[in-house]
């Protein structure tokens, strides 16, 4: 190809190459993700904000179609390239978080402000880091129940994608989805009440 | 855990979602045996199952919310040029307000900003290509890049001239243009579009946020090869308006599927905003920002006609033809078909200022039946939504492609698929009733073709009756007023049933059908109670048949728990008490069984204990209450625990309530039959207090919980252990409760029966304290209350307020109005008495009125009268005794009162 970035976008080309082994593919394609997903999630925000529904889930899969829709990638199918970015997007917002986190609280300021100790409450709807925690949790046991929930949540991925991608049935996407969520939910609830035991 | 443990959970777990109740039960007893370690792990996961609904949703959220704080950034200056404001924030960067400190360029600019991280060697460079590209550019209605290099950070930004303007839509909208003026502004538009053509550059985001007209009306387009830069993170200008960001109205069919972009991408996006111009409306119906819903709408959908789309009826005449035409033209789904460049379309808007024939022509028959074919045939193999399988899925059994065994697994994946993934999706959307109902009929239709088909193979018929009940379940519940759903879900109901017979040994179809017999009954219970008598035996036979086979077996058990349970209440209200009372009993038996198998189970334990009050309830309305007492207690002990282990459920909390409300009745209220042990009435009535107090200081403005503390004080103040003073303070405070409670909801008839209630009990002890004058005056706000409301129970209250009004004054020696109160209360008791269509109760009234009468007149020596009276009483009572539901306390008061009369009229 005499001018490849011409015929197909950076994201596609990286999410192959990273595909085919190329590690330093994934840490161009993270800001990519990152900041096309911070758009989006600002966008979101204010719509949530103007209490129209949007699901979170459908903004990721918003942020795909907008980083790849020029070209249709060179995957099995499309639904097997959202699970791959499914994945990728998993790892951005747990990345983000970690950093974002230990910025806020690092730097020597220990202190945390009450607003900021409440705006972290579990009551606020939830923690990212916990649910990617649970995740790998689950992978080990369970490593395709963990695709699922990957795919439906940070992929956006419907249940017929889902299933297609994972060449699994559409029941059988249904039943491990909810397994899963099951699973986490109890493993995230151990984890949040050991921490409030110990803690006290 | 194990895999192998894990794997075993797993399965169970995977098949037990898929039933429910009595099923789920049975099929986990089955599976896990006398394996605790395995039940305890399912169980546990099921009751997660029941509360993690949108779990994962809110944590990802959070991810995202925490996006959206992080902004570490701040940056003054750029090169040469001071930011001064922030205009707008996008995901590759944010767009600031800048000026030259050199005064080499003079005015204000727009400076975009690179984000940190953006910095790849890989991204600089593609950076750098794309602003070569734009300096191309030079335009008239274009925004033009003035300058470009490296902030000190190392970040790259870019200068755009600054557009001061608005975006196009609002600007024809504010401005209120003509077909006319909004064509010459588009032209200047397509100008500039098609100057970036010529030299290669394709806007791939044109949309009215980045087509800004200024003051003096001349269109500035934004963003030109930007987007694919920046990603379109807003324009300098950008208003804010978010929703263009995220709302694909104006993306291509190709960009949305993911084909390679042409110049033909950007001729379909002015086509759509042209679209927008024109008619004020949207070209596409996006209702769900998800890949398959906006790749419906924007590449399967039918686009209608603008003069179809504006609500203005002139503008509508002025669009028909030509103009639909031509904007219909350049938004052809296929891009071949579109104008080839945006000069022909432009050439095209051209004639039609000038009333020349235009190049676009409709759309042909042949061409639309080509597309809808090619259109179906896609949404088949790529159905995102359940009702386009089963569409497809009919199709398919029509053409007989299926063979048996695919009709199996189908009917199979199609009831978990519709009924719970499906269903349940949707069941909290708003406006979802149409998608719902199409659900219900396309899943109907589905099933009852294959019922018909295969009426030999039991395994396919068990799952359809197991479908048939969910599908009843869904009709019931989509609005249970609707008598036509309620007709629709029987009729699911008895096709389950019937798919249930003929797979009678599989013993999923065997439960099946005790809860398809349960539902029928129900719908039939304020219909026809003799129907739903008849559906719950037939029930309770085929579950009592069953558990004689396996007398262990839950899912049997609670099945068989729920008919008899139905059976009770129906029989109660009925008045056939004593039957009531067996079934009643049969169904507290089995679910004190399943309480204590499975004592973490809190529906059964509530069903018990809401059983266990009904029961006693009964036997109280039979005058059995030593009997009531034990059931009432346990009742009261079971929503106690309930409580503790769940503090937050308010329903549990006012269930208690109520039933130590009920207790204390039993125990000791006053005014009714009662086993007269005032102690443990009043600890049933703190209860009550201590709950309802509870209750009402968690939320002071319910109106529930406010009336429920009223009433229980009320009720504690009528036990005469206090001192009549503390008595009259509680209710006194009680009756500003109600008072208040009454003011929001003067209708409202349970609250003047207890306000009036208390009213009476307050100058009762006002009268025997010897404050006669503040007696009267309250008994005669106790009538005022009470009469304005028209209730059965208003009106015996009323007899009685009258009769005690009556007494005090005799007490004070007033005989002309005690005689004035007694008359009064015959009257009303006589006229409620004889309206049309009166129950029992009310015409009760009259006698006791009478013999109210008597009493007054024996205290004031008139023998005869009294005795006239008494005769009066009687003769009223006698037809009445013959009637069902004649109380038995008082059947017991008129025997004696028969034998006395017989007597000689002692």
């Amino acid at each position: 190809m005499a001018n490849p970035a011409e015929g197909r976008s950076e994201v596609t080309q990286l999410l192959i190459d990273w595909r085919q082994g190329d590690q330093q593919a994934l840490e161009r394609l993270t800001p990519l993700i990152y900041n096309e997903l911070r758009r989006l999630a600002a966008g979101y925000l204010a719509r949530e904000r103007a209490a129209a529904t949007l699901q979170p889930t459908a903004l990721v899969a918003e942020a795909y179609i907008r980083l790849v829709g020029q070209e249709l990638p060179e995957f099995r199918s499309r639904s097997h390239f959202f699970g791959v970015a499914a994945h990728l997007m998993r790892q951005v917002l747990v990345d983000h978080a970690r950093k974002f986190r230990s910025q806020k609280r690092g730097g020597g300021q220990a202190k945390v402000s009450i607003d900021e100790a409440l705006s972290f409450s579990p009551d606020r709807g939830g923690d990212i880091i916990a649910l990617n925690d649970a995740l790998d949790a689950l992978a080990k046991i369970d490593e395709r129940k963990c695709k699922v929930i990957e795919m439906r949540f940070f992929g956006g991925l419907s249940v017929e994608e889902t299933a297609e991608a994972l060449g699994i049935s559409v029941a059988t996407v249904g039943r491990e989805q909810r397994v899963a969520e099951a699973w986490l939910y109890k493993e995230m609830r151990r984890e949040e009440e050991g921490a409030q035991a110990g803690g006290a | 855990m194990t895999p192998e443990l894990w794997k075993k959970v797993d399965d169970v777990l995977g098949r037990a979602l898929e039933l429910e109740g009595a099923a789920r039960q049975e099929w986990i007893d089955r599976e896990c045996g006398t394996d605790e370690t395995l039940r305890r792990e399912v169980l546990t996961l099921l009751k997660s199952d029941s509360e993690a609904q949108g779990f994962v949703v809110a944590n990802v959220e959070a991810g995202l919310r925490e996006f959206d704080e992080a902004d570490t950034r701040t940056v003054r200056r750029a090169g040469p040029y001071r930011l001064t404001e922030e205009l707008g924030r996008g995901g590759m960067g944010s767009v600031y307000l800048g000026e030259r400190d050199d005064g080499q360029y003079q005015g204000q600019v727009a400076v975009k900003l690179v984000r940190p991280g953006m910095d790849t060697d890989f991204f600089l460079m593609r950076f750098k290509r794309e602003r070569q590209a734009l300096a191309r550019l030079q335009h008239s209605h274009i925004a033009r890049l003035l300058d470009s290099g490296t902030a000190e950070d190392g970040s790259p930004y870019i200068v755009m001239e600054r557009v001061q303007g608005i975006p196009i839509n609002s600007y024809v909208r504010d401005n209120d243009l003509s077909v006319r003026q909004i064509l010459e502004i588009y032209l200047k538009v397509c100008a500039g579009v098609s100057h970036a053509h010529r030299h290669f550059i394709v806007h791939r985001d044109l949309k009215p946020g980045n087509i800004l007209v200024e003051a003096d009306g001349s269109p500035k387009l934004l963003d030109f090869g930007i987007c694919k830069m920046l990603m379109g993170g807003g324009g300098p200008n950008d208003t804010g308006e978010t929703s263009h960001m995220m709302t694909p109205d104006y993306a291509s069919p190709e960009q949305v599927r993911g084909d390679p972009i042409t110049i033909s991408s950007d001729v379909y996006s002015l086509g759509a905003v042209l679209y927008e111009l024109l008619s004020g409306a949207r070209p596409h119906r996006i209702e769900k920002l998800t890949p398959q819903a906006v790749c419906k709408a924007v590449c399967e959908d039918t686009v209608i006609k603008p003069s179809d789309a504006t609500a203005d009826r002139t503008r509508a005449r002025q669009l028909e033809g030509d103009l639909d035409t031509i904007v219909l033209k350049a938004m052809q789904k296929d891009a071949d078909r579109r104008y080839i460049s945006v000069e022909q379309f432009a050439e095209d808007l051209r004639r039609v200022i000038a009333n020349e024939p235009v190049i676009a022509r409709p759309d042909t028959a042949m061409y639309l039946a080509g597309k809808f074919v090619r259109r179906n045939r896609k949404s088949v193999l790529a159905a995102s939504i359940a009702v386009l399988v089963l569409i497809g899925l009919s199709a398919a059994w029509a053409r007989q492609a299926y063979t048996a065994r695919q009709q199996a697994a189908e009917a199979r994946r199609l009831a978990n698929t519709m009924l719970f993934d499906v269903h349940d999706e949707i069941l909290n959307l708003p406006g979802s009733l149409k998608a719902r109902e199409n659900i219900i009929r396309s899943g109907l239709g589905y099933l009852d073709r294959m019922a018909e088909q295969a009426p030999n193979d039991a395994s396919l018929q068990a799952d359809l009756a197991a479908a048939y009940l969910r599908i009843g379940d869904v009709q019931g519940a989509v609005s249970s007023s609707h008598t036509g759903d309620v007709d629709r879900a029987l009729s699911s109901y008895r096709k389950g049933l019937a798919s249930a017979a003929r797979a009678a040994r599989q013993r999923g179809a065997a439960i099946t059908t005790l809860d398809l017999h349960h539902r029928i009954g129900h719908i039939f219970d304020t219909r026809d109670t003799t129907q739903a008598l008849l559906h719950y035996d037939a029930g309770i036979e085929a579950g009592e048949r069953l558990r004689r086979a396996n007398p262990t077996d839950e899912g049997v058990g609670r099945a068989l728990a729920r008919l008899y349970g139905a059976k009770a209440i129906t029989l109660r209200r009925e008045e056939k008490r004593d039957a009531a009372l067996e079934a009643g009993a049969k169904s507290i038996a089995l679910l004190r069984d399943l309480t204590a198998r499975f004592p973490q189970d809190l529906q059964l334990r509530s069903d018990l204990a809401g059983t266990s009050s009904n029961m006693g309830a009964v036997l109280r309305g039979m005058d059995r209450l030593a009997e009531a007492r034990p059931l009432l207690e346990e009742s009261a002990r079971v929503w106690e625990q309930l409580c503790r282990e769940r503090p937050s459920n308010t329903g549990f909390q006012r269930n208690r309530m109520l039933t130590f409300s009920h207790l204390g009745d039993l125990l000791g209220n006053p005014t009714m039959e009662n086993l007269g042990d005032k102690e443990g009435a009043r600890a049933a009535y703190q209860g009550m207090i201590a709950v309802a107090e509870q209750l009402y200081q968690q939320n002071p403005g319910d109106q529930k919980a406010r009336t429920d503390f009223g009433i229980a004080l009320g009720r504690v103040a009528a036990i005469p252990l206090e001192t009549p003073e503390a008595r009259l303070a509680m209710l006194a405070k009680a009756q500003a409760l109600l008072q208040e409670s009454l003011r929001r909801d003067p209708k409202n008839v349970v609250l003047t029966t207890n306000l009036g209630s208390q009213l009476g009990l307050q100058a009762d002890l006002l009268s025997l304290s010897g404050r006669s004058a503040e007696a009267q005056a309250r008994y005669r706000e106790a009538m005022k209350v009470l009469t304005s409301q028209p209730a059965v129970a208003n009106s015996r209250l009323l007899v009685g307020v009258l009769q005690r009004a009556a007494e005090d004054s005799l007490r004070q020696g007033r005989s002309a109005d005690a005689l004035a109160s007694v008359n009064q209360a015959v009257r009303l008791s006589e006229s409620a008495a004889s309206a049309a269509g009166a129950s029992l109760p009310l015409r009760l009234l009259p006698p006791l009125a009478y013999l109210n009468a008597a009493a007054v007149h024996e205290k004031l020596r008139e023998p005869v009268e009294a005795l006239r009276w008494r005769r009066k009483a009687l003769d009223a009572y006698v037809p009445l005794s013959a009637e069902k539901g004649f109380p038995a306390p008082l059947r017991k008061t008129m025997d004696q009162l028969q034998s006395a009369l017989a007597g000689g009229g002692k």
